[in-house]
């Protein structure tokens, strides 16, 4: 068969300009729908955001080996907000790359979640596809979806990212945004920009 | 006997507080004064040295991580204490995430108002919180103190000259006003399309023209998360284009935002530190000390503006070369490929055949083929780079998908061996070249002649 490099240039150009497009990171807006997904949980249980409709659903991104994901966890700062709001569905997403030093196996992770009393699901996104679709840049994370699948709150858990204030005196984001979603209000601040570790894509 | 006596009775040594160590960093403060004014303003440094490949973090982090926390309150005397940045270096992190701090030894500068008539020194004490991070991050809290001798009647201010040519330098590097390097610097918001918002950055001067590796770092807005700024040059000006996300969908849209951005890599002399240290330490022939040259290239402008929104047309650069008028062109030129390779493929059609009716004969005809056919890549990929600049990233990927199909109709073309099948085939090959062109002309936004002012109006709400 003769070469024809004319095609071959075209074809290998293109192809590297779709990759490269699809390298571009998006990311979730308050207000916008938020993207669905089908994760496997620790249990090797798939979760599906759409089996939540109707539901609020709080999505946390997270990584033990994270000191910020550690302190909240010894601080039982989410597992304590997971309780007060029994309404609320609580999903820890890990999106660590499996190369990553910080990767552990879906049964290190539950050991950690177990040590610190965690009983919401934690989902595996290990190619950070979910990850990118919301825009997670750190851990912790913290997306609310509404009962209508539209993102309502995306940010920081609280306003302390060194962790030194008394937890009773940081403002703490996502409960105060869960107090207003139950109250009829709109959520404000309904975005903060996130502290914490970078996500280990 | 005066300067006897002064130089008998000033403090020796450098004033620096005591070292915090952590496998990760150091940190201390550090004055500039031997002997520090009682009342009046008061630079201080926090003075970090990192482990190779550890960071600690500008006032906008990034996508990770936090800027250090440091509180004066343990030291009544001392207030409105204010860190300030040097220009920062930008990193680069897995995932297509960045952070925005410094690695190595840096020292941010301290301004603060101390309080402290008729006292000989001063016991500073300040808490620390801050961030340092490789693939790691590690936080730590710190109480820094530092034992400061103060000046008074008969005891005039001294500068420490270890530490104050070390200041001086670090003070230089912080990031000086537009003006002082003969600049001027401006933006302006694009949401004409709301679901798209830019930003544009212009730098304008002598300095931005000379600049070799300009980068622009915008600090955190309440409004927007900002993408990686691209840089284009043009008379004599450096323009950043940044593509932008809603943190909210907006309800209105705003007619003009308050925006800070800072912009590294300029050419030009360094801004004049004042202060202790200013008029001597072992300044190199461009007035920089060595601590501070060589570090982050180039000098560095802050600057702090009320951006309007412009919601017509985007504005174009300012020599339009890469502006979204190249969009009509760049589709004709994409339409005169595409003719070009409908031509190639009737010429394979209708031309001099071989034995096995498949090839023109004769190496000329290959020759001006093979011409042919570069020249028409060529053209792609010239069009490609405004079409990527001009149109939205699914637009984009529709026009790269048809050219995708324009070329693997051609490959299969080429392997075909039934001329129905190569007709076919070179049928997708003109449809493909086509939707690429219609694509990107139906996408190009018609050009404003006067890009109007945004005035607030609702947003419709978005669709479920």
């Amino acid at each position: 068969m003769p070469k024809n490099h004319g095609s071959i240039g075209v074809l290998a150009l293109a192809t590297a300009c779709l990759l490269a497009g699809a390298a571009t990171a998006g990311a979730v807006s308050v207000g916008e729908t938020a993207p669905a997904f089908t994760l496997t949980d620790l249990q090797g249980e798939e979760r599906s955001l759409a089996d939540l409709q109707g539901k609020m659903v709080v999505l946390e991104w997270v990584n033990p080996k994270c000191p910020f994901s550690d302190r909240h966890a010894r601080e039982k700062t989410m597992t304590g907000l997971a309780a007060e709001h029994a309404e609320v569905v609580w999903l820890g997403i890990n999106s660590t790359n499996p190369d990553h030093s910080n990767y552990l196996e879906p049964s290190e992770h539950a050991e950690w979640a177990s040590e610190n009393g965690i009983d919401y699901a934690i989902l595996y996104d290990p190619s950070g596809e979910v990850g990118h679709a919301y825009g997670a840049r750190t851990t912790p994370h913290m997306f609310v979806i509404d009962e209508q699948g539209k993102v309502a709150y995306n940010g920081a858990i609280d306003d302390d990212p060194p962790g030194t204030e008394p937890p009773a005196e940081r403002t703490n984001y996502v409960a105060g945004g869960l107090d207003d979603h139950v109250a009829g209000r709109t959520v404000d601040p309904g975005s903060t920009k996130p502290y914490g570790c970078n996500v280990k894509y | 006997m005066a300067v006897v006596w002064v130089a008998l009775c000033a403090p020796t040594g450098a004033v620096t507080g005591p070292l915090v160590e952590n496998p990760e960093s150091t940190v201390r403060l550090i004055s500039p004064w031997a002997a520090a004014p009682a009342e009046g303003e008061l630079w201080l440094g926090l003075a970090f040295t990192t482990a190779p490949g550890w960071h600690v973090y500008w006032k906008n982090s990034g996508d990770a991580g936090y800027p250090p926390v440091l509180s004066f309150e343990a030291t009544p005397e001392i207030a409105a204490a204010e860190i300030l940045y040097p220009a920062p270096e930008r990193y680069d992190l897995p995932g297509g995430l960045v952070s925005y701090g410094y690695e190595g030894e840096v020292v941010y500068p301290v301004r603060a108002r101390l309080a402290a008539p008729g006292r000989e020194r001063l016991e500073i004490a300040a808490d620390l919180d801050y961030l340092v991070c490789e693939v790691d991050c590690v936080p730590y809290s710190a109480r820094l103190t530092l034992d400061q001798p103060l000046a008074g009647p008969g005891r005039p201010a001294v500068e420490d000259p270890e530490t104050a040519p070390r200041m001086s330098a670090w003070r230089d590097r912080l990031p000086a006003p537009p003006e002082a390097l003969g600049l001027a610097t401006r933006a302006v918001l694009h949401i004409s399309d709301p679901e798209r918002p830019s930003l544009d950055v212009v730098v304008e001067g002598a300095a931005a023209a000379g600049a070799e590796a300009p980068e622009l770092f915008l600090e955190t807005h309440e409004l927007f998360a900002a993408g990686d700024p691209a840089v284009e040059r043009s008379a004599g000006a450096l323009v950043f284009r940044v593509p932008l996300e809603w943190r909210e969908v907006p309800k209105e849209l705003p007619e003009s935002v308050e925006w800070a951005w800072t912009v590294t890599g300029l050419a030009g002399p360094a801004a004049a530190g004042g202060g202790p240290g200013a008029a001597d330490g072992g300044r190199d022939a461009t007035g920089k000390h060595p601590e501070a040259a060589g570090r982050g290239g180039g000098a560095a402008i802050e600057a702090r503006r009320t951006v309007p929104a412009i919601s017509g047309a985007p504005t174009p650069a300012p020599d339009r070369r890469w502006s979204t008028a190249a969009l009509v062109p760049a589709a004709w030129a994409l339409g005169a490929v595409a003719a070009l390779l409908a031509a190639l493929g009737c010429w394979g059609l209708l031309g001099p055949r071989t034995g096995r009716g498949r090839q023109p004969a004769g190496g000329g005809d290959r020759r001006l083929r093979g011409a042919l056919g570069f020249a028409a890549l060529a053209a792609v990929v010239g069009q490609l780079y405004p079409l990527a600049l001009a149109l939205p990233s699914d637009t984009l990927a529709a026009v790269e998908l048809s050219l995708l199909a324009v070329a693997l109709a051609a490959w299969a073309r080429r392997a075909a061996r039934r001329p129905a099948l190569q007709a076919a085939m070179l049928a997708v090959i003109l449809l493909a070249a086509a939707a690429a062109v219609g694509i990107a002309a139906r996408a190009a936004p018609e050009p404003a002649a006067e890009p109007p002012v945004a005035s607030s109006r609702p947003v419709s709400e978005p669709g479920g």
